[in-house]
This record gives structure tokens, C-alpha cells and sequence, in this order.
């Protein structure tokens, strides 16, 4: 028998493939961002030129980020099948199940944004509002990045920054709004394109909001904490079971669910 | 492009027949452990080692892999897609793409274009490696071809604009002097060669622009010397404070530096630049709102700035203001004249200067473009009378 401190630390096949497996999902993971990022200039745009076939491409770019989602989500199903992980690798394979759904939301906001451009064809934008459009795209992608770069990074403090940095949207969400009443005042807009603008600005916004969800679970894969980001950080973190020592625990026997969890699926 | 895809892929072919288990992987500690024999003697290893060199020094990304796709390969260009975030990890995932294509014996090729910003495109072009018959392997070459797509483009809306500007006037004279030829009211024929006479001065100005352009871009300094910027300012001034009155806009100048202000340069040109800047900064301003003139300087450099309240440009096409004939929005620009010139004039005249041009705007809010020229010399400015704001309004 040999004795196990003399033999060389040699990594068993198996546990070679499973680390495999997670350097690949995180590679996805940082491919489906990359996509979903470049949707966001691609369907602003479509806004600002109106030009719906570029459209088309958005809408297929929006099924290509579905079908790696999809994928994302298998391989992280067939890894919690076969390769039991524990501890942080278990916060891992639950944040990205997670994350992975907020991003690919976020790019379902960009079809949408070029189906409300198709629902107001025609409509000439005022300097102001496509300026807003413009400015919230850029936040918005801006957003996104950040909380790729917080999970390629395992960046907490990155992470939970994201709720402040979320505020410039917000604003410029609320200035949207006075724009479409200051256009719909002088009848420089139509109702019918003031109803899809604030959509649009909408859209814009919950990308943001998106980033931060993504944050949250960033944080979560880092620390083992739950976190409303979008509340009072400090106030609301909340300590799950997964956050407890391993490897005595047989990940099976884990809830990884979060009675407070909030995947946001509206618009 | 072709070519180097084909020489490398040459180059790879020997060095996959030399060396598949001696290749490194850039960016990556190890080393491929291929089963193939180390080279024999040193000068193949001499050899091998320079080419290695040679591939890893080239501007283009290059991979190399084995008959199952994997990297044997990857010098620094190529090696800097395998950790990209963002944009570029789409081309880590069309390099995957070409490779599954290129290792079945086919060759491949694939564009990424990349929205930014800035916005990129490469072109990536996979070539199988033979071997009796078989695919042993591949080579994939990525290019970035972003300078290329962009002189492409600017040359296709070079010659569409400069198409479209000097055959507009040219159409309208032919017609108005076809319509001309049969009228016969005195009424209609004075209207008529009033339109004739409108596009002529178009034409014609759109020619003097060309001329004012091409004698910038001689790099003739021949006439340049001491020039007073709040002089050129209260020129401006004079001369446009009467479009902006007549548009309800109002036009302010400012000579925060409270003493002359003094570069080296042709009086005229620089005159042009002000004059532009002013012209556009009134042509796209609202009723009632204002353009601030402004003279500064600091210990090296004098700058000229021209802020407006407007309707903005959009971030897409900041970049672009300053190619000639270049409209941000066409119908627009055609509803307050102007050919498209103006600011490749107000670039190419800061560029033989020495001197920069920048431009902050966001759109609906207006814009700010920033002059900066080096300023001649102290001494001569102690010498200068001063000049007040007020003198300039």
C-alpha cells in the first residue's frame, strides 16, 4: 500500500474533467455577457436609425444567447448530478444557474426594445430623447460589463457597488419621463410613440437592474451571502445553509434555495 | 491577407512536421505533448526556435492545432483572445468556430464585427494542414481589419457625398434652365434665373471650400505669423452676430484671458475655423437660446471655444463630424445649408497648426468644441495691449 504522502500529487481523471467543466462554464458564461453586451449598442441602434433589419439580427443574435443560456444550464444540472460539488464550488454552480437567467433576460430587453422601434416606425425622436436613449444605452452596457468583470473576477466589492452605480439609470429613467411629457406638451411626439418610449426607457433601466441581480449573486458565490443589493446592502444580507463548512455535508442533502430569492421575470 | 494565411499556414506545416511536441502555447506554462520526435541536431532546433519567434512577433493572431483541435500554438495576438472579456471573447468563440470547420479538412473563414465601442471587425481565416492525404491539424489567422473597414467605408460615403453634393446644384441648374428655355412670363423666367443663380452660388461655394481644403493640406506655412485669436473672435463676431440675430439666437464672445492672445498662424484660416464652428453652433441651436465665443490660454497653449445649447450630436457620429461631406443627419443639414466641409476644414487647418480639435456633445443638451493651439510666445503677449471681454462683444 502505498503511502499517500510520498506519492506524487498526481490530480485523479475525473476530478481533471469536473475542473474542466468549470473553467468551461465560466468561459460560457463570459461568452453569453460578451453577446448579450453587444446587443445593447446593436439595438439602440436600431432606436436612434430606426432601421428595422437590423432588427432581425438582434432578434437572432436574442436566440443564440437563449441557446448558450440553455446550455449553461444543462452543463450546470449534469455537474450537480455527476460531480456532486461542495462548498464553493456548489456557491458557483448555483450562482451561475442563477446569473445566467439574469443575463439572458437582459438580452430578451433588447429584442424588446427593437419591437417597441417597430411599434413606433415613423415617429421623428427630439434631439433630447434619442440624447437619453443614447446615454441610457451606454449605462446600461456599462452595467452589464461591470458585473461580467465582478464574476470573471470574483469581485464582491465590485459586485455590490453595482446598486450605486444602477442610480444613473434611475435618473435617467426619470428624466425620460419629463422629456416624453415636454415632447407630448409641444406635440413634438405622438401617444402612441410616448407609450413606447417609456417602454424603451424602461427596458434600459431593468438591464441595469439585471447587472445587479447579477452582482448579487456574485456576491453570493464569493462570501456565501445572500444579498438585496438593491436595498441597504448591510441591512438585508441574509446567511443561507449552503454557507456552512464542507465536506462532511453531502451536497444532496443542501437546500440551496433562498426563500427571499428574487429572479426577476416581469418587464 | 491571403497571402500571409497562406505562408503561415506553410510555415506550419513544416514546423508541425519538425517540432508538434516542442510548441508552446503563449500565455500557457506548458507544452504540448505531442508524440513527435524532437528535432536532431541544432541548427533544426535553431530553425524551429526562429520561426517560433517569427509567428509569435507577427502583428496577426495565430493558432495552431492538432488533427483534434487542440492548441499547439498561439502567439501573443492570438493568445490575448483566450482571457478576453467583453466583445473580444466573441472572437475567442469564432476562433473555435473556423477551428472545428478547418480541422475537417475544409478550409473556413469567418468576420466578427464588434459593436464597441470602439467598434471592431476581424477577419479570421482557418487553413487545414495536410499530411498524406490526411488533416493533421489547422492554422487560423485572425486579423484585425478595423482600420481597413473603416477607409473602406469612409471612401464608399466619400464618393456617394461628393456625388451627391456637387450633382444636386448641377441637376437643379439643368433643369431650372430647361423650364427657363420654354417660359415665356417675364415673372416665371426672373424667378427661374433667381433659382439658377442660388445653386450657382452653391456649386460655387462648395468649389471655394475644395480650394480652401486643398490649400490647408499643402502644409503651406509660408504665410503664417502672429496672430491675435481675440481678434479673429471679434471678426467672427462681427460678421455672424447678424445670421444669429436674424435666427433669434444669441452670440456672446469672451476673452477670459483679459490680454491678447497671440499663436502663430495664417490669419485666414484660422478666421475659417472660428467662422465654422460659430456658423454651426447658430444653425443648430434653437430660438432664443445661446453660442458662447471664447478666447482662454494657459501658460503653453491658447484655446478657442465654441459652446451652444443645440440639438447635439449623437455619440455614433462624433467620430465621423470631421470627414468632408460627412452629414450627421442629411435632411436636416440640407434645411440649414452648408455643404459638409466646414469641419474637415476647422481639422485640417488645426493640424497644420500644431494645434487640436475636440468635441464633447450630448445629444438634445448641445456642444462644446475646443480649440488648442500653442500659444507663439509670453514675451509677445506682455507687449500686446490688452483686450477686454468687452471689446469683443
Amino acid at each position: 500500500m502505498s503511502n499517500p504522502e510520498n506519492s506524487p500529487a498526481k490530480p485523479v481523471e475525473h476530478r481533471l474533467a469536473y475542473h474542466q467543466d468549470l473553467e468551461e462554464l465560466r468561459s460560457k458564461i463570459l461568452r453569453l455577457g460578451a453577446m448579450t453586451t453587444e446587443m445593447i449598442p446593436q439595438g439602440t441602434e436600431v432606436v436612434l436609425k430606426g432601421n428595422l433589419k437590423d432588427a432581425e439580427q438582434v432578434i437572432r443574435s436574442d436566440e443564440a444567447v437563449n441557446a448558450l443560456a440553455l446550455e449553461i444550464e444543462e452543463q450546470c444540472y449534469s455537474i450537480l448530478a455527476l460531480q456532486a460539488p461542495m462548498a464553493s464550488e456548489l456557491r458557483r454552480i448555483v450562482a451561475i444557474i442563477k446569473l445566467t437567467g439574469e443575463i439572458e433576460r437582459s438580452a430578451d430587453l433588447m429584442v424588446n426594445v427593437c419591437k417597441a422601434t417597430r411599434r413606433m416606425y415613423g415617429s421623428t425622436l427630439t434631439p433630447r430623447i434619442r440624447g437619453i436613449i443614447g446615454s441610457m444605452s451606454k449605462e446600461a452596457q456599462k452595467m452589464m460589463k461591470l458585473a461580467i468583470d465582478s464574476f470573471a473576477d470574483q469581485d464582491a466589492d465590485l459586485a455590490a457597488a453595482l446598486a450605486d452605480i444602477d442610480d444613473e439609470l434611475d435618473e435617467l429613467n426619470r428624466d425620460m419621463v419629463e422629456a416624453i411629457f415636454a415632447g407630448a406638451n409641444d406635440d413634438s411626439i405622438t401617444l402612441a410613440a410616448a407609450v413606447q418610449l417609456a417602454l424603451i426607457a424602461r427596458y434600459y433601466e431593468r438591464i441595469g437592474d439585471h447587472a445587479v441581480n447579477v452582482g448579487e449573486r456574485v456576491i453570493y458565490m464569493v462570501t456565501g451571502t445572500l444579498a438585496e443589493l438593491n436595498e441597504d446592502y448591510d441591512a438585508t444580507v441574509r446567511k443561507t445553509s449552503v454557507d456552512i463548512e464542507f465536506p462532511d455535508v453531502p451536497a444532496s442533502t443542501l437546500d440551496t434555495s433562498s426563500p427571499n430569492d428574487t429572479t426577476d421575470s416581469s418587464d | 491577407m491571403e497571402t500571409v494565411a497562406v505562408l503561415v499556414a506553410a510555415v506550419g506545416l513544416v514546423l508541425l512536421g519538425w517540432t508538434v511536441g516542442r510548441w508552446r502555447v503563449a500565455g500557457d506554462d506548458r507544452i504540448s505533448d505531442g508524440e513527435s520526435t524532437e528535432p536532431d541536431g541544432p541548427r533544426e532546433i535553431d530553425n524551429s526556435l526562429r520561426i517560433e519567434r517569427g509567428l509569435t512577433s507577427l502583428p496577426l493572431g495565430v493558432v495552431i492545432v492538432d488533427a483534434i483541435g487542440e492548441d499547439i500554438f498561439r502567439n501573443e495576438v492570438a493568445a490575448e483572445f483566450r482571457t478576453a472579456r467583453h466583445g473580444e471573447a466573441l472572437v475567442e468563440a469564432a476562433i473555435r468556430e473556423v477551428v472545428e470547420v478547418a480541422i475537417t479538412g475544409e478550409s473556413a473563414y469567418k468576420e466578427v464585427e464588434l459593436w464597441g465601442p470602439p467598434p471592431k471587425s476581424f477577419d479570421l481565416t482557418g487553413t487545414p494542414t495536410m499530411e498524406h492525404g490526411a488533416c493533421v491539424g489547422a492554422t487560423i489567422t485572425i486579423e484585425d481589419t478595423t482600420v481597413e473597414h473603416q477607409i473602406s467605408r469612409l471612401r464608399t460615403d466619400l464618393v456617394a457625398n461628393v456625388s451627391h453634393e456637387l450633382r444636386t446644384p448641377v441637376g437643379a441648374m439643368v433643369a431650372l434652365s430647361e423650364t427657363l428655355e420654354h417660359a415665356e412670363d417675364s415673372d416665371v423666367q426672373a424667378r427661374m434665373i433667381g433659382r439658377v443663380k442660388a445653386q450657382a452660388i452653391r456649386l460655387s461655394e462648395i468649389v471655394d471650400d475644395l480650394l480652401v481644403l486643398s490649400q490647408i493640406e499643402s502644409s503651406d506655412t509660408s504665410g503664417f505669423g502672429p496672430v491675435d485669436l481675440s481678434d479673429v473672435v471679434g471678426k467672427v463676431l462681427e460678421l455672424s452676430g447678424a445670421v444669429a440675430e436674424e435666427r433669434g439666437v444669441s452670440l456672446i464672445a469672451l476673452n477670459h484671458a483679459k490680454v491678447p492672445v497671440v499663436v502663430e498662424g495664417d490669419r485666414r484660416q484660422l478666421f475659417s475655423v472660428v467662422s465654422n464652428l460659430c456658423d454651426n453652433a447658430i444653425k443648430y441651436s434653437p430660438d432664443g437660446s445661446r453660442v458662447v465665443l471664447s478666447v482662454d490660454k494657459d501658460e503653453f497653449s491658447a484655446f478657442i471655444t465654441v459652446k451652444d445649447t443645440g440639438v447635439g450630436i449623437p455619440d455614433s457620429e462624433i467620430d465621423r463630424i470631421f470627414e468632408r461631406f460627412y452629414r450627421v443627419d442629411s435632411a436636416r443639414s440640407r434645411e440649414t445649408g452648408g455643404n459638409g466641409l466646414g469641419l474637415a476644414i476647422v481639422r485640417n487647418a488645426m493640424k497644420i497648426h500644431n494645434g487640436t480639435i475636440a468635441v464633447r456633445s450630448v445629444e438634445g443638451r448641445g456642444s462644446t468644441f475646443v480649440a488648442q493651439l500653442p500659444l507663439l510666445s509670453q514675451d509677445l503677449d506682455a507687449k500686446q495691449p490688452l483686450t477686454q471681454p468687452s471689446d469683443l462683444s
